[in-house]
């Protein structure tokens, strides 16, 4: 009898293996998806708030069935908070077309006293016409930061009107139902764009 | 012929000059019209023998410059490390090494920008050093 060399037993070995886990996939519905970042599924209540924008107050029920990704930052920020936005309209951009109306992508002031709702639609619509900016009285920021557990504090003033806010610098995704599903941080934006945007295409799929 | 009196002619000036600080690949971000501040950006490259501070700019187009530091203040939180802005007196450039100048980084703060910035427009900037002669640059504003 001829025998069969030993590397085409062993490939035929990977190959039968191969086949197994595809079809245990098909069964079992599928390894389940691998988010960028570790999804928050303890969070099952309805995050809500309502603040400025430059067309009048905005709730966060309005988006009700879009997913939302909060950031928090200020306009007068030169380095960071240019870069998360750029990020952010580069996810924005990775998303498929018939996502992009349905992935809400919201900046609130954490420095409400040097930014009007004006400024922040302005600011907003630099980086991508279809992104809100909201801004507000400074109690109602800091009750929608606390939501967020996001951290935000003035420097000393360096000039007149001349400070910086240190801040927390990450996205917050809510899902369909306003439950606060994932959270990028500050490397995560920067690093995995294409990821994120299979995120939120993949969250506005599976409602919530 | 033209090219190798050319290169020899490169060659001499730049013996004959003593080494100086350089910035490489500088840019300013473009940032929206509502914002007074931004950032050069790019890698100074210190070919002397000692350190070199960088410790101001000047610019017509804006009313000051000033060296800061992005600093991470890790919180142990989901929403990762809050990043903090800080004043420093200079940055610097160690002997015969490079200061990598980059958003979320070390920078240039310029403040109280006089006109709007223009994607690809030049923009001049004097850098101030310690250790160092002032260095002129032509930098070009960049959306990124």
């Amino acid at each position: 009898m001829k025998r069969v060399p030993k590397g085409v037993l062993w490939g035929a070995a990977v190959v039968a293996v191969a086949v197994i886990v595809y079809l245990a996939q098909g069964w079992f519905g599928g390894p389940p998806y691998q988010y960028a970042s570790e999804p928050l599924t303890h969070l099952k209540t309805e995050a809500d708030f309502t603040l400025q924008s430059a067309s009048g107050p905005v709730s966060l029920s309005d988006f009700d069935g879009d997913v939302v990704v909060l950031y928090f930052g200020y306009t007068h920020c030169p380095n960071i908070c240019p870069t998360e936005m750029m990020h952010l309209a580069e996810v924005h951009k990775l998303l498929p077309e018939k996502d992009r109306s349905r992935v809400k992508m919201v900046m609130i002031s954490v420095d409400p006293e040097r930014d009007s709702p004006a400024t922040m639609a302005k600011y907003a619509h630099a980086f991508d016409p279809a992104f809100i900016g909201l801004s507000g009285a400074p109690a109602s920021i800091a009750a929608v930061a606390k939501q967020f557990f996001v951290t935000y504090q003035k420097t000393d003033q360096t000039g007149p009107d001349q400070y910086f806010v240190n801040h927390t610098s990450a996205a917050y995704v809510l899902n369909t139902r306003r439950q606060l599903a994932l959270i990028y941080n500050y490397d995560q934006l920067g690093s995995d764009q294409a990821h994120i945007a299979q995120d939120l295409h993949h969250l506005l799929l599976r409602g919530s | 012929m033209v090219l190798t009196l050319l290169t020899v002619a490169a060659a001499t000036s730049a013996a004959a000059s003593p080494p100086t600080v350089e910035l490489q690949q500088g840019w300013v971000r473009w940032l929206p019209p509502t914002v007074p501040n931004t950032a050069l950006f790019g890698v100074l490259v210190n070919p002397t023998d000692h350190p070199v501070r960088l410790v101001g700019g000047g610019t017509t187009v804006a009313k000051r410059c000033a060296p800061m530091k992005t600093v991470r203040k890790d919180t142990g939180s989901a929403s990762g490390p809050v990043m903090e802005m800080v004043t420093v007196d200079a940055l610097v450039v160690p002997a015969h090494g490079r200061l990598v100048l980059e958003p979320g980084g070390d920078h240039l703060m310029i403040m109280g920008l006089r006109k709007a910035l223009v994607v690809g427009e030049p923009i001049q900037l004097t850098l101030t050093f310690e250790g160092a002669e002032p260095l002129t640059v032509s930098v070009p504003v960049v959306r990124k």
